[in-house]
């Protein structure tokens, strides 16, 4: 008796090992400082772009079965920046971004639709739940996964150890007033609909 | 005296325009950061490189604006010059 649980046990934990074995987890903190996340605020008086590159999180892909994809993407508020020292001074202020109190923004990816995968290259609606100034909601992208397998010496050079590489590419569009930020006010000068463009490299060394 | 002030006035606002349209007509306020932006090789990710630049605003013209229409108006403080008549 206690030889055929041992037998189901054993045969449990080799599945779950195998099953997780598949999932590669892929960690977005970029020793290279390349990853960054871009924003565009197109407004009638004034265009204003800039960028944050305090961009961590993890994702755990499988290349056999994308849709099944997981995991989430941080930024560092306090690392957005326009071009403008002052302006981005503002930015981080009370009114606009408060970094101080809302230090992170988060999106956690909950489902991928509409997966089509070719080759290494794998697209999907993904919808997650994106927290900005402590304010969740829901949102959709289409995004596109690359695969580069045994690309990470490629990347960083010789001496970094071997493993692969996700490059995650998205753009979307969100309202400022959704996310309470500076809601209703200044639109002339910022708009309302802010474009995001994401477009980072994780990797997974083996 | 009063042409003086005048011609200042019309070289502020000549000045003022003339480094705004040089410096890219740039209709926001002004930048003292320039951004390169860089494909990386093996990823395709955009690299941002940030480059200590100043690009003046659209307050560059509004500056040479009310300067120079400040002088312009304190000209009319000054008699007319003198022409010499027949």
């Amino acid at each position: 008796m206690n030889k055929t649980i041992l037998t189901v046990l054993a045969a449990v934990s080799l599945i779950s090992l195998k099953v997780s074995a598949e999932s590669i987890s892929f960690d977005f903190t970029d020793p290279k400082g390349v990853n960054n996340i871009a924003f565009t605020l197109d407004a009638a008086l004034e265009s204003i772009a800039g960028y944050g590159k305090g961009v961590s999180g993890r994702v755990q892909f499988d290349p056999s079965t994308p849709g099944k994809t997981t995991g989430s993407i941080e930024l560092d508020a306090d690392s957005l920046q326009v071009s403008n020292g002052m302006m981005t001074e503002h930015l981080h202020g009370d009114h606009w971004m408060n970094v101080s109190q809302y230090p992170r923004i988060v999106f956690m990816l909950t489902a991928m639709n509409n997966v089509e995968t070719t080759g290494n290259i794998t697209t999907a609606d993904a919808t997650g739940n994106l927290t900005v100034k402590g304010v969740t909601r829901e949102i959709s992208a289409r995004v596109t996964l690359t695969f580069l397998k045994g690309k990470i010496k490629a990347r960083l050079g010789p001496n970094a150890a071997d493993g692969d590489l996700l490059v995650l590419r998205t753009k979307f569009v969100i309202n400022r007033s959704d996310f309470e930020i500076n809601a209703g006010n200044n639109q002339e000068k910022v708009a309302e609909e802010i474009e995001v463009s994401m477009s980072l490299a994780g990797m997974a060394p083996y | 005296m009063r042409q003086l002030l005048q011609k200042t006035a019309l070289l502020l606002f000549a000045a003022s325009i003339l480094i705004w349209v040089i410096g890219g007509a740039n209709r926001g306020f002004y930048k003292n950061r320039l951004v390169i932006e860089k494909e990386e090789a093996i990823t395709g990710i955009v690299e941002r490189i940030e480059r200590p630049k100043f690009i003046p605003g659209i307050e560059t013209p509004a500056i040479g604006i009310f300067i120079g229409g400040s002088f312009f108006l304190f000209s009319f403080l000054f008699k007319k010059p003198l022409t010499s008549s027949n």
